[in-house]
């Protein structure tokens, strides 16, 4: 019970602080009085010797020149003498009281009784009117002179002894006084020590409970939850600060071990999902920079040289990705990337998207490469497949059409009505076979040709003049103008397969064409609009996409409903195919001045 | 415009002529056969590239219409193998799909007649008669040098024709950079054939071009 204890400590110290209080008080009031009293006594003793001489001195003052001179008739008066000689009786009396125990004092006392008494003698002598005679007179002068000397120097005797005992008494007092100082001290002293001795106490006793439970809270802070603090001793007040604290430590130990427990097996789970993932999964802060990658993501960065890192191209759609804050999901396989590993050409459709914690703190990218080799492969092998059987039936068919077309000559024979009738249905099927078969060889080889690109530096402005004048006669036969808008500086070198850039580039003008009213002008414009891209546009001055349309005119099979057109409406997708083989763009802009602008964007080499 | 094929050509009083049509389709081949064949031109048909070869060893012809792709020997390899023999006889060649490298080889054998199929009867007596009759047209003039490896007089020829058609440009295009080049490889040469495409450079008939 510290309370009890720091009430008996500080209650000790107040009593010792008391005592030395009133002890120094009592000795203080003692020693005063003491040396008032001696003070009183020894000057009382002074005085009164020193009265005797003067009252001698008066007697003899009043008496002695009577006696010198001649005897006188009467007697001499001693009315006067007895009244300052019963002083002078006194005063002796008064010595006497003062009776001490110390000889010298009686003696001297003594003796001045003595003088005292002779000299009385002297003058009872000369009242008692014997001496009358000169030489008497003379004799007893002598005498009195003598005894009022000889008490004179008692009573001096007598003083001076009183003031050795005087300073006699004040030195005694001073020693006494400085055993009382010894005595005050050592009082002192006690009381200091029990203070010291309180002190460390409260020290033991608080502040260092205080104290251990600081430290240990920062124990803990810093996640050290195994310590525990010592119990004290039964009834303390810290007691139950430090079970609460131990039990809290104890529940955090807990808790951390759930929550450490949690982790692993999240962290567990993590990893077995990561690697049960076959793609190349890598997870970024929102930073960029990479907090896990996967094992696969690991054997394909190693493979590519990039250890750990992105490989350039994808960092490049990460980068895009961060500066728009979008995600990047494409499905379609022809979409992946190629990355060459020994030799062997492997292609990674990437999926880049944004992730965000449920409390909406954290987020993060996780970028998933897809692979997509097998597909692009099976792909091949469809469009292989398409083209070879679209071949095969087209062969003989040829040869039907051949026969059909020749029988519908009628040259070598007449037919009748219902066989004419019978062949020209039959070449009417064939005719439209022919088509689908044509449309399926063309998607053929626009799956198939786009992935195989020839890339080389290539002048965009050549291409578009000889773009031009390809279809200027064409152009010239709706009446219609092809005007090349090349810009005054020479913009550098696109990078791409010359001839399918030209396929692209024919269909858009041949489309232009198609769609412009007679009169009007085509306009073939090569700009360079950012870094990394050389812009064509092809602008036509028709009556543009319907609005419901411009979303799919770069489907497969797509035709916008004006059937007076003709094609199959594989022109656009092809083109579409072919630039983002290029990795680069194809689009309509929003209509503007009445103007259609279809644009393709190539890569600069 | 085309005589019956029985009395024809009596009356025109030409010779008669001699054409193998190769062909692995039995039907085209049947179908090419009555096409051609009248009067003053008598057809034989072979279905692969050998026996092509061994009629074309025993007799002679004034034309052939090969097809690019057969089993045994193909087109490409009929054409080789007849020119190193030293035979420039004309040739159609004849394809469904003809490939930038396979007409790059043909046109280096002297062979600039291409049929694309499904061919029309009328373009194919059409292209017979563009062959064998040699009409005064620049193109016609043009290809006959080209046919006789004469590829500089071809470029002359088209070169001075003043309305050229869009066959004829493509042409002069083509034989120029062909000459052009120092030592063209087959690569870059294949990829301009393919830029004037190839369909520019075949024969079209006079209602279909």
């Amino acid at each position: 019970m510290l309370r009890v204890r720091l009430f008996y400590g500080l209650l000790t110290l107040v009593v010792l602080l008391w005592a030395v209080g009133a002890t120094a008080l009592l000795l203080m009031r003692d020693a005063s009085k003491n040396y008032e009293r001696r003070l009183e006594k020894n000057y009382n003793a002074i005085s009164t010797a020193q009265g005797i001489r003067t009252i001698t001195s008066t007697i003899n003052s009043r008496y002695l020149p009577v006696l010198a001179g001649p005897p006188r008739a009467e007697g001499p008066e001693r009315t006067s003498y007895d009244t300052i000689y019963s002083e002078l009786d006194s005063r002796l009396a008064t010595l006497k009281e003062e009776a001490s125990h110390e000889s010298n004092w009686d003696d001297a006392i003594t003796r001045l009784e003595n003088s005292i008494q002779a000299y009385s003698d002297g003058y009872e002598k000369y009242f008692g009117g014997g001496v009358t005679e000169r030489d008497e007179r003379e004799l007893l002068l002598v005498f009195i002179a003598n005894q009022t000397q000889q008490l004179t120097s008692n009573a001096d005797t007598i003083v001076s002894l009183a003031e050795e005992k005087l300073f006699s008494g004040t030195r005694q007092l001073r020693e006494e006084s400085r055993k009382d100082v010894y005595f005050v001290t050592t009082l002192v002293l006690l009381g200091t020590t029990i203070a010291i001795l309180i002190y460390s106490q409260l020290v033991h006793h608080m502040v260092d409970p205080i104290v251990g439970l600081k430290h240990s809270i920062e124990e803990v802070r810093n996640g050290n939850f195994e310590l525990s603090l010592p119990t004290p001793t039964p009834g303390s007040e810290f007691g139950s600060v430090v079970s609460a604290f131990n039990d809290m430590a104890h529940e955090l130990r807990i808790h951390r071990g759930e929550t450490d427990e949690h982790i692993k097996r999240a962290s567990l789970v993590n990893r077995a999902i990561l690697e049960a993932i076959p793609s190349p999964l890598f997870v970024l802060g929102d930073d960029g920079r990479i907090l896990q990658i996967n094992p696969s993501a690991e054997r394909l960065t190693e493979s590519l040289g990039v250890s750990g890192r992105l490989p350039l191209k994808i960092q490049k759609i990460m980068d895009r990705c961060k500066e728009e804050g979008s995600h990047f999901l494409p499905e379609d396989p022809r979409e992946a990337l190629l990355f060459r590993i020994n030799e062997e050409e492997f292609f990674y459709l990437p999926r880049i998207f944004r992730f965000i914690s449920e409390d909406q703190t954290r987020s993060g990218w996780a970028v998933l490469l897809h692979n997509v080799s097998r597909i692009r492969w099976l792909d091949d092998m469809k469009t292989n497949l398409l083209s070879t059987v679209s071949h095969e039936i087209k062969t003989p068919l040829t040869g039907i059409r051949m026969v059909l077309h020749l029988l519908l000559e009628e040259k070598s024979l007449k037919l009748d009505p219902m066989q004419h009738t019978m062949v020209t249905s039959a070449n009417e099927d064939c005719e439209r076979l022919l088509v689908t078969l044509n449309t399926l060889l063309d998607l053929s080889r626009a799956e198939s040709g786009t992935t195989y690109l020839a890339r080389v530096p290539v002048q965009l402005a050549e291409s578009l003049n000889r773009a031009a004048r390809l279809y200027k006669s064409a152009a010239s036969a709706k009446d219609i103008v092809i005007d090349v808008e090349l810009p005054e500086l020479e913009l550098p070198e696109a990078y791409a397969d010359p001839l399918r850039l030209d396929e692209v580039l024919n269909n858009l003008i041949s489309n232009a064409i198609k769609h412009s009213p007679s009169g009007s002008t085509i306009t073939l414009r090569l700009s360079k609009p950012e870094a990394e891209f050389l812009r064509v546009s092809v602008i036509d001055q028709g009556d543009g996409v319907p609005e419901e349309f411009q979303g799919r005119i770069f489907e497969r099979f797509f035709r916008a409903s004006d059937e007076s057109i003709d094609g199959v409406g594989l022109g656009l997708f092809i083109s579409r195919e072919i630039i983002r083989a290029h990795e680069g763009r194809i689009g309509l802009l929003d209509r503007t001045n009445d103007e259609t602008v279809f644009y393709i964007d190539v890569p600069i080499a | 415009m085309f005589q019956s094929p029985d009395n024809s050509g009596a009356a025109r009083g030409t010779a008669l002529r001699h054409i193998l049509v190769v062909d692995d389709e039995p039907t085209l081949r049947l179908g090419f056969a009555y096409a051609l064949t009248n009067a003053y031109t008598k057809v034989e048909t072979a279905s692969c590239g050998r026996i092509a070869l061994d009629k074309i060893a025993e007799a002679h012809f004034d034309l052939i219409i090969l097809d690019l792709r057969m089993p045994d020997i193909d087109g490409i390899g009929v054409i080789e193998s007849l020119r190193r023999a030293g035979n420039q006889i004309p040739i159609v060649l004849c394809s469904a799909a003809l490939t930038p490298g396979a007409a790059l080889k043909a046109i280096r054998n002297s062979v600039v007649d291409f049929l694309l199929k499904p061919v029309h009867p009328a373009d194919l007596r059409e292209v017979v008669q563009f062959i064998l009759n040699s009409p005064e047209e620049p193109i016609a003039r043009a290809l006959k040098s080209a046919r006789e490896g004469r590829l500089e007089d071809a470029v002359e020829v088209l070169a001075e024709d003043q309305a050229p058609s869009k066959r004829s440009s493509a042409w002069l295009d083509f034989l120029k950079s062909l000459l052009a080049e120092d030592r063209p490889d087959d690569a870059t040469l294949s990829d301009r054939l393919l830029r004037f495409t190839l369909s520019s450079l075949a024969f079209r008939a006079a209602h279909t071009a």
